[in-house]
């Protein structure tokens, strides 16, 4: 219970984060990293699968209702990575820092493009191409270099505090 | 034995049902519900925001106060006069002493503003949209201060004052602010030096400029030139300076336009307040394109 709390009060903690002025000081050009789905991608890999569902469903609804987006888009995106994720934690994550780099940014790469791939049909045509090269890839690159830090500090904060006194 | 399956299979039904509600709310899309939840939802959100905010721009003064102290520290060292004179200096009087210029300034740009003939309202960024695509942000007033859908929002930098964009949501306290830039933005401009009309829009974050479209191919168009709101459509007021053109091409897919690239005069990175001209869209306007029954 005491560990639900924790990691619910974290992620609001950083969707208001990922909200806030304070964001842009760790902007690059344009580019802003996505902490929520580095910390979604962290918690999917590391619990159970009815809760990474109801987080990633939860905190898209949130991020949809923060963002322009039209509400559904995050949380489809969301939830479906935290499934997939959670299902395949076993065969592909470890505790070393290029797993969580690796796995970092080719979810971030999928997610990106599931996301677009929905404002393409729901919303409005937007460019690819463009969409690819200006924020796919560099928001990827970001978000994979940055998970690697972040994963230590979830690390310590969660795994081997939380978890391990269950 | 059913509800054993339920349990069993808990995992796919639950994915089932967010999957399902999640495309719901796509599908749906309509634009009222969307502005009902979210309307709702940012009145418990938008406070939790806005304490972030203080909180970061209360670090942000603890350690420029900080840097200003050793500065001053080093200062004092220098010479006993000086020790004197500065010992009456302290952050706190740095910090009104910008609050006041910063008020001030203000003021002047409320009076500027009167010659719009509009009424504003000051207010300032509290969040901004958290994705990367889009650019929306969020200021500190809202319904309570008089503000309403497609009201258009100006900024000042430096002594210009530059369209920021429209609001698109609004809440008691809080409104949300599509700019310029942002995707699904359309102004009615015009080059200042030529007259010729066009619609400015906004490409997101794919870009740090706005294309100016539906331009005369005929048009005579200079780097440099001036791009202003044309007053035409039914929220902007004429005369609000947009930017200025940095470049342009023939387009592909039509003979008779130019597209233009437009380098906006605000600075959206630096933006940290801004004032929502209390301009009602004009009904009338809106009546003629009504269709009649």
């Amino acid at each position: 219970m005491k560990r639900t709390f924790i990691i619910i009060f974290f992620l609001i903690l950083i969707i208001l984060l990922q909200s806030s002025n304070i964001i842009e000081t760790i902007k690059i050009g344009n580019i802003k990293p996505n902490l929520v789905l580095i910390y979604l991608i962290f918690i999917s890999l590391n619990s159970t699968e009815v809760f990474s569902i109801n987080l990633g469903f939860w905190s898209g609804i949130l991020m949809d209702i923060l963002s322009q987006t039209i509400i559904g888009i995050n949380s489809l995106c969301y939830t479906l990575l935290s499934y997939i994720l959670n299902s395949l934690k076993t065969k592909v994550y470890s505790e070393k820092a290029i797993s969580a780099l690796i796995i970092t940014f080719i979810v971030s790469i999928i997610f990106y493009i599931l996301f677009f791939s929905l404002i393409y049909i729901f919303s409005e045509r937007i460019n690819f191409q463009n969409a690819l090269i200006k924020i796919v890839l560099p928001v990827s690159v970001y978000n994979s270099i940055l998970s690697i830090p972040l994963f230590s500090i979830f690390n310590s904060l969660f795994v081997k505090k939380l978890w391990q006194k269950r | 034995m059913l509800s054993n399956i339920l349990y069993q299979n808990r995992k796919y039904f639950l994915l089932g049902f967010y999957i399902i509600i999640s495309l719901t709310f796509i599908i749906s899309k309509s634009p009222l519900i969307n502005i009902n939840i979210k309307e709702t939802a940012s009145i418990f959100i938008s406070p939790f925001q806005n304490i972030i905010n203080n909180f970061y721009y209360g670090y942000k003064n603890f350690w420029n106060s900080i840097e200003e102290v050793k500065s001053i520290k080093q200062e004092l060292l220098q010479t006993r006069e000086e020790l004197e004179r500065l010992k009456g200096i302290t952050t706190e009087l740095d910090e009104i002493k910008k609050e006041n210029e910063r008020l001030k300034i203000a003021l002047e740009n409320k009076s500027d503003l009167e010659k719009l003939k509009f009424n504003s309202v000051y207010a300032e960024i509290v969040a901004r949209d958290p994705s990367n695509y889009y650019s929306s942000f969020i200021i500190n007033k809202g319904k309570k201060d008089g503000i309403r859908i497609n009201m258009p929002v100006v900024a000042y930098q430096g002594k210009i004052k530059g369209l920021v964009g429209k609001i698109i949501e609004t809440s008691l306290n809080y409104s949300k602010v599509l700019p310029i830039t942002g995707v699904g933005s359309f102004v009615p401009a015009m080059i200042m030096e030529s007259r010729y009309v066009g619609i400015i829009k906004g490409i997101g974050k794919e870009g740090d400029y706005l294309l100016l479209e539906y331009i005369n191919r005929e048009a005579p168009l200079n780097f440099g030139d001036t791009v202003i709101t044309s007053g035409q459509g039914i929220i902007f007021p004429r005369g609000i300076y947009i930017g200025k053109i940095v470049g342009f091409r023939k387009i592909k897919y039509g003979q008779f336009y130019t597209e233009i690239r437009v380098k906006p005069i605000i600075d959206f990175s630096k933006l940290e307040d801004v004032y929502v001209l209390l301009k009602h869209p004009d009904e009338e306007i809106i009546l003629f394109y009504k269709p009649e029954k």
